[in-house]
């Protein structure tokens, strides 16, 4: 047994890599850029008075590590360079990125940028004037648009303007030079198109500086005292919420405390309520009763949460109604509260959501435990239990429940990663500051730190959940056996 | 055999209560001893006037570090704990002092610079009794400008800053020196906030620094261990939501910041602003305990109202906030406010597409926008039709200009004229522009938002009626972002929001915005360009309001954005809170200045 827990356990490893790495590869193929989102959370133009949004944007990828190349290696066509990550602007990347497929000879694209990013530079030299200012913004805007094109004939006419602009201000006259030479750069790009290479593959090799592995591995030495700002997840560190600027841990242990709680105690209510009523109606087959548990579950189960609880806070929180409940939250009580005033505010809290999140699992639950009910009470060793002359109450509690548990074992694997995922709905409208609602703002944040994170739990949790539901197959049927034996049995 | 039938339902049972006790010990709580004098504060709110104040926040504060914090709410609440120089009085809408005695004196230097000169009031000192000083301003200007704080590198807002000047026979005054003349110098230079440097500093580790020095050898000095160690230090977690850590001048202090649930902020037993003469209503700060709730479904919210479970609410959608108005039970004990917020909602038209720079289509376009429609079917009235980027309440708004009626007939005329015809037969207009026939069927995206998509449905539905075919496509927040980025749509719907101080267009306005600034529409003419720098370094007021007067009408000329409406702030106030000064200003309303009677 301990071998192939051992077994089970080193699979995991392999595994939870594959769900990090397809989780990985997702993000980084899914539209949207963290750092955009994070400034745009200050879209108000009067944070933009100082021209400062470029260079906030840098220092926010920096700061969150997106300048670093994106994994081990990349696999793209020959025309692309290795170095194209380096470039902090999106568009500027994705439009060189196009220009240098089209084009296929990346030194000679290479050279026509760099002659627009001469251009920039030297501009900045030039005495900024009431006289002059003008026509340098109006040539640091061709070079900016320059910077965004995405052909080599857009560039070209972007070259003509910029051309045309020091022939007519005498003032940008010192910045003839680098324009020819940004002209010869582009009058190379003719003819020396290599489209071939469009078909053929190239690997670029990035080594351990990369976004992925510092993720996993993080930059601080493994033994002894040493600069370094991640451990990496595998030594737990989870990294920095980039919503929050947080350790992605201490985020979710707050919201982890009250999933988990309640999701455990909703869990309790629905086995505890489920159980007894699958056996009712197994045992009550084809009578009303077992019409009348039926119907009223299938009507609950197909009642949407968001409207139960709505209806819920309506007439019992306050509203129109009655006020017996409270209407959101876990409690104003302060932590320098008595312990027992803290307990019975947060359980009065708990009551409405937990409802909510139990009452559909019930009627899974129930029909479960009916069906496999069912099954056993057809079996052969009810029908003796019967013929012996044991109560009928005996047979059901002593022999037929006990076995018609053992199906039940299956939603244990289940149960694991359900206790840690939340409830976006159930969290947002009762405002319980769980993982289903963490983990769905951070996604509209593209805050991947937190994703891949509640995405591992969730992959650990389910790997887990699926063993032990195994091993709990092994104690409850001694015909289960993960040991391996020479002799078969007959 | 009976009693073992339930064995592992009584396990999770008792592992269940283990957890729910569990979860009542603490943990995310950060309020690990309470503020002192909070036990002489409590007693005395039993007495006096004061009182709790709950408010309601729809998105959680995930911190009050005045240098770190992210979101309208966070920023509203740390102006009642730390205090500027100055800030926007929210009943004036006008730069009024706080720990400025008056506003700046500024002066013009023969060598280009600006003198923003401030003195500190005499009456403020810190909760240990001892004075705020220049060094004080000096060592908030100093955080903001090490670029190893965790806040995106908000060094580059204060690049305008070129030297700070103490003086020796007046620890009180203070100079920052401006590199230029330009029109927010003297908000910008006085709204950083203050903070106790024994608290955030308390090694010294910024002390051996000058501001020149780290605005003009920052690349020098950037690897010194000093500044290093004060980022780590200072982006800790402790600064972003320990009440026991966080430090301010302002008349409140923190007392719980519970993660996703709510901030608590308790006022001062002793506060220096009581003692200040003369007060602006930055000064009054009259209930004890001002609790912050967070409830984010609004349906939630409403349930809480009805329920006299919160005293003040902003920003109420306007289908929630006209039910709330016509039922009984809550005119009974709330009222309703609806100032006009400073913020405009527009149609953006990407003028760098080949159909939409032709003058012709945006005016058809905005000929067929019935903006009064919008106002009252998608807002339900609640909401102000507007002529350009200058909010009504700037006395320089531009009353000429009469916004585009909404015609059909003109439009179709407009599009005929320009030699829009329907070609093919399709139904929707075309014209054949360098060799290449060019329909006006365009895609307008949004992010998800009832009002957008509602006006969105509108528009469309009447651009159809002059053969303008207009796609809807809702977009994700970050991909609607990344798209106006890139130029990558045809028609937009956006939003400014806007802060009463003058208006720098040069960030949305200016041609060399489009680039890689905000202005994703490609708006821009040689006289707006101009007009926009002249703007930028105009310090007469008046002056300044000729120059917008005539860039509005560019705006409108141009029609490169149908500007729409200004919503307004839809917020419901319990009756018992006398004083409340609501305002167009975000985030709608000054709670301090409430006074919390009986209901």
């Amino acid at each position: 047994m301990l071998k192939y827990i051992l077994k089970r356990l080193l699979i995991f490893i392999p595994t939870l890599l594959a769900i990090s790495l397809l989780t990985f590869i997702i993000s980084i193929n899914t539209s949207g850029d963290p750092v955009d989102v994070l400034l745009a959370r200050n879209l108000e133009d009067q944070l933009s008075q100082y021209d400062a949004k470029q260079e906030s944007y840098r220092s926010f990828r920096a700061l969150l590590g997106l300048d670093k190349p994106v994994f081990y290696f990349t696999i793209t066509t020959a025309t692309q360079p290795d170095t194209l990550h380096k470039i902090a602007i999106r568009t500027h990347r994705e439009a060189l990125e196009r220009i240098a497929f089209e084009h296929g000879n990346w030194p000679a694209v290479q050279q026509a940028y760099k002659g627009l990013q001469s251009l920039e530079v030297a501009s900045y030299s030039l005495p900024w004037q009431a006289d002059t200012k003008t026509a340098i913004r109006k040539l640091r805007d061709q070079v900016k648009l320059g910077y965004t094109q995405a052909s080599v004939d857009d560039w070209r006419a972007t070259h003509q303007k910029i051309t045309d602009l020091i022939a007519t201000n005498t003032e940008l006259a010192p910045l003839a030079t680098e324009a020819a030479t940004l002209g010869v750069a582009l009058e190379q790009l003719n003819g020396s198109e290599e489209h071939w290479r469009q078909y053929v593959p190239r690997l670029h090799w990035y080594g351990g500086d990369n976004q992925y592995h510092y993720w996993l591995f993080g930059d601080a030495p493994w033994f002894g005292a040493g600069e370094g700002n991640s451990k990496g997840v595998v030594r737990g560190d989870f990294g920095i919420s980039h919503q929050t600027m947080q350790p992605v841990n201490d985020r979710f242990t707050g919201s982890l405390r009250w999933t988990v709680l309640i999701s455990m105690i909703s869990i309790l209510l629905a086995f505890l309520t489920a159980v007894p009523l699958g056996v009712l109606s197994a045992v009550k087959r084809g009578t009303w009763v077992e019409r009348f548990i039926g119907a009223k579950l299938f009507v609950l189960y197909s009642l949407p949460n968001f409207w139960v609880a709505t209806l819920l806070l309506i007439y019992f929180a306050g509203g129109d109604h009655f006020d017996w409940f409270p209407t959101y939250g876990l409690g104003d009580l302060p932590d320098t509260a008595p312990f027992w005033d803290r307990f019975w505010e947060t359980a009065w809290h708990l009551v409405l959501p937990i409802i909510c999140w139990t009452y559909a699992s019930l009627a899974f639950i129930s029909r479960q435990m009916r069906s496999s009910m069912d099954n056993v009470l057809t079996t052969d060793f009810i029908r003796t239990a019967r013929a012996k002359g044991l109560s009928e109450r005996a047979v059901i509690g002593r022999h037929a429940l006990r076995n018609s548990l053992i199906s039940m074992i299956t939603l244990v694997g289940i149960v694991f990663p359900y206790a840690v995922a939340g409830s976006i709905v159930i969290e947002h409208i009762f405002t319980i500051p769980g993982m289903g609602e963490l983990t769905f703002t951070a996604y509209a944040f593209r805050d991947y730190p937190v994703v891949y994170t509640a995405t591992l739990l969730v992959g650990a949790l389910t790997l887990v959940g699926n063993l032990v539901a195994d091993l709990l197959y092994a104690v409850a049927d001694p015909r289960i056996s993960f040991t391996k034996t020479s002799t078969s049995e007959s | 055999m009976k009693s073992s039938t339930y064995p592992h339902f009584r396990f999770i049972f008792v592992v269940a209560f283990a957890a729910l006790l569990a979860s009542c010990g603490g943990g995310e709580a950060t309020s690990e001893t309470p503020p002192e004098g909070t036990e002489k504060i409590a007693e005395a709110a039993a007495k006096e006037i004061g009182g709790e104040l709950k408010v309601h926040l729809v998105a959680q504060v995930e911190s009050l570090n005045p240098q770190i914090h992210t979101g309208a709410d966070a920023g509203h609440i740390i102006k009642l704990v730390y205090q500027a120089l100055i800030d926007i009085d929210f009943e004036t809408l006008e730069i009024s002092p706080i720990l400025a005695e008056k506003r700046a004196t500024l002066e013009e230097q023969p060598d280009g610079t600006l003198h923003i000169t401030y003195r500190i009031r005499d009456e403020a000192t810190w909760a240990n009794g001892d004075p705020i000083t220049a060094d004080d301003a000096e060592f908030a200007l100093k955080i903001s400008m090490n670029a190893h704080i965790d806040n995106g590198n908000h060094r580059n807002y204060y690049e305008f800053i070129s030297d700070f000047i103490k003086y020796e026979d007046d620890p009180k005054k203070l100079t920052i020196v401006s590199n230029q003349k330009y029109l927010l110098a003297e908000a910008a230079a006085g709204d950083f906030y203050f903070v106790p440097r024994d608290t955030y500093d308390p090694k010294g580790l910024l002390s051996e620094f000058t501001i020149k020095q780290m605005q003009e050898n920052w690349d020098e000095i950037a690897d010194d261990p000093r500044l290093i160690e004060f980022g780590e230090w200072f982006n800790q977690k402790r600064f972003q939501t320990d009440p026991a850590s966080m430090k301010g001048s302002g008349p409140y202090e923190v007392s719980e910041f519970v993660t996703g649930q709510r901030v608590v902020l308790q006022r001062k037993a002793e506060w220096w602003g009581d003692n200040v003469k003369n007060k602006s209503h930055f000064f009054e700060a009259w209930p004890q305990i001002i609790n912050y709730q967070v409830v984010k479904d609004y349906a939630t919210a409403e349930v809480a109202l009805k329920g006299q479970k919160l005293d003040l609410m902003k920003s109420i959608p306007p289908d929630v906030f006209l039910r709330l108005r016509e039922s009984e039970q809550m005119k009974k004990h709330y009222d309703f406010h609806t100032p006009s917020m400073i913020n405009y909602s527009y149609i953006g038209l990407n003028t760098r597409d080949v159909r939409l720079s032709d003058k012709a289509v945006r005016h058809a376009l905005a000929h067929v926008t019935n903006v009064s429609q919008m106002i009252d079917v998608v807002l339900n009235g609640l909401g102000e039709q507007l002529i350009g980027p200058v909010h009504p309440t700037n006395r320089y708004y531009n009353k000429d200009i009469e916004p585009y009626a909404y015609d059909i007939e003109r439009a179709k005329t407009l599009l005929a004229e320009a030699g829009w015809a329907d070609s093919d037969g399709d139904g929707i207009l075309d014209k054949t522009i360098d060799g290449t026939l060019q329909e006006l069927d365009f895609n307008y995206i949004f992010n998800p938002n009832p009002v957008r998509e509602a006006c969105g449905q509108l528009f469309a539905a009447e651009a159809r009626k002059i053969g303008i075919k207009i796609n809807l496509e809702v977009q994700e927040f970050p991909v609607y972002v990344g798209n106006l980025k890139s130029h990558n749509f045809d028609l937009f719907f956006g939003k400014w929001v806007q802060t009463p101080l003058p208006r720098d267009h040069k960030q949305i306005y200016h041609t060399e915005s489009y680039a890689d600034g905000h202005n994703f529409v490609g708006f821009g003419t040689e006289e707006s360009d101009a007009l926009i720098d002249e703007i930028r370094g105009e310090l007469d007021e008046d002056k300044r309001g000729k120059l917008n007067l005539r860039f509005q009408e560019i705006c409108h000329e141009e029609s490169a954005y149908i500007f729409l409406f200004s919503e307004s702030n839809n917020i419901i106030a319990a009756k018992k809170l006398d004083h409340l000064i609501v305002s167009e200003f975000r985030v709608g309303y000054w709670e301090p200045s409430a006074v919390i009677g009986q209901n």
